[in-house]
């Protein structure tokens, strides 16, 4: 069976509308940032531990 | 419920947002209270996919009316006894509690939801998640002063852990801009066409979309006011309706 939620299907082709470069004076890849550029626009995909109700 | 929990930090918290109405996928245990034909389980399953109705639980946020919610898959793991466990995959908003109990009144079976872990939160999912205890250490070892490695060696573990907040926009349309589009953006203005650079294919209008800059930066999130075909054709017209800006303003301008 296929597992997969709808945005998971669509097809992500890049359309070009013109050509163009970005200047290396404004801003930052995001892999170029620094641990405290990446904390300060960070996001973590944390694993969640049992709350305090759940039974263990 | 455990498992996949995105968070937000600093500047990024709002991003949030747009996981809030992302599809999820559990993985369920549900306990019977007496032992049932595989059989009659596949049908009930079979019965409760696709699009369902749904009375929120008492104690729920939302309001107790019903609503209708989709399943996109349900895939029965393993029958073992009166255990089972599957893994569902639905709309935000489905309450699997609710789904188990849907379930069992159909089985006329008493049953109860035994265990219950979010396996996918929009992009991220259970293949790639840490634990606060991974964060701290990763942390700690960032900030270790002594190492003998060089400092790279140090920043390995942290930057597993904390990704950059563009990871949470990756299940939306996606529009690139020129340099020049990009501080208006950051003042809230809407983003004409005129300034695409690049953009998926499969944008509809009303879409929520997520405009980057050459590098790959966010700049704020918006609603399609074109699709594809529009955003190519088009010489001029508003493109996107901008509803939230994360990029510092004058990020993109002469100093």
């Amino acid at each position: 069976m296929e597992c997969k939620l709808p945005f998971e299907k669509i097809k992500r082709k890049i359309i070009v509308r013109i050509n163009a470069e970005t200047n290396a004076e404004f801003g930052c890849k995001p892999e170029d940032r620094t641990v405290e550029q990446l904390i300060q626009y960070g996001i973590i995909s944390l694993n969640k531990p049992s709350g305090p109700t759940q039974k263990r | 419920m455990t498992g996949v929990l995105p968070i937000a930090l600093d500047r990024a918290t709002r991003i949030v947002q747009v996981l809030l109405n992302s599809g999820k996928e559990y993985v369920c245990l549900m306990h019977l209270h007496k032992e049932l034909e595989e059989e009659k389980i596949k049908e009930a399953f079979q019965k409760f996919s696709g699009e369902i109705t749904q009375l929120p639980p008492i104690r729920s946020a939302v309001k107790r009316q019903e609503r209708k919610r989709n399943v996109y898959y349900v895939d029965i793991l393993e029958i073992e006894g009166k255990d089972i466990l599957f893994r569902i995959g639905c709309q935000a908003g489905l309450y699997v509690r609710k789904y188990v109990h849907d379930l069992s009144k159909f089985l006329c079976c008493g049953c109860h939801m035994q265990q219950l872990v979010r396996s996918k939160a929009g992009p991220f999912n259970d293949k790639s998640m840490y634990t606060l205890h991974d964060l701290k250490d990763a942390y700690e070892f960032y900030k270790e002063e002594n190492l003998l490695e060089k400092a790279s060696g140090k920043e390995e573990e942290i930057r597993k852990i904390i990704l950059p907040f563009e990871n949470a926009a990756d299940h939306l349309g996606k529009i690139w801009v020129l340099d020049g589009a990009v501080d208006p953006l950051c003042h809230g203005a809407d983003l004409y066409v005129a300034g695409v650079v690049k953009f998926e294919e499969s944008i509809k209008k009303g879409d929520l979309i997520a405009i980057f800059t050459l590098k790959n930066e966010l700049i704020c999130i918006g609603s399609a006011e074109m699709d594809s075909e529009e955003l190519l054709k088009n010489e001029k017209g508003t493109a996107v309706k901008t509803t939230k800006v994360f990029m510092e303003r004058g990020s993109y301008s002469k100093k």
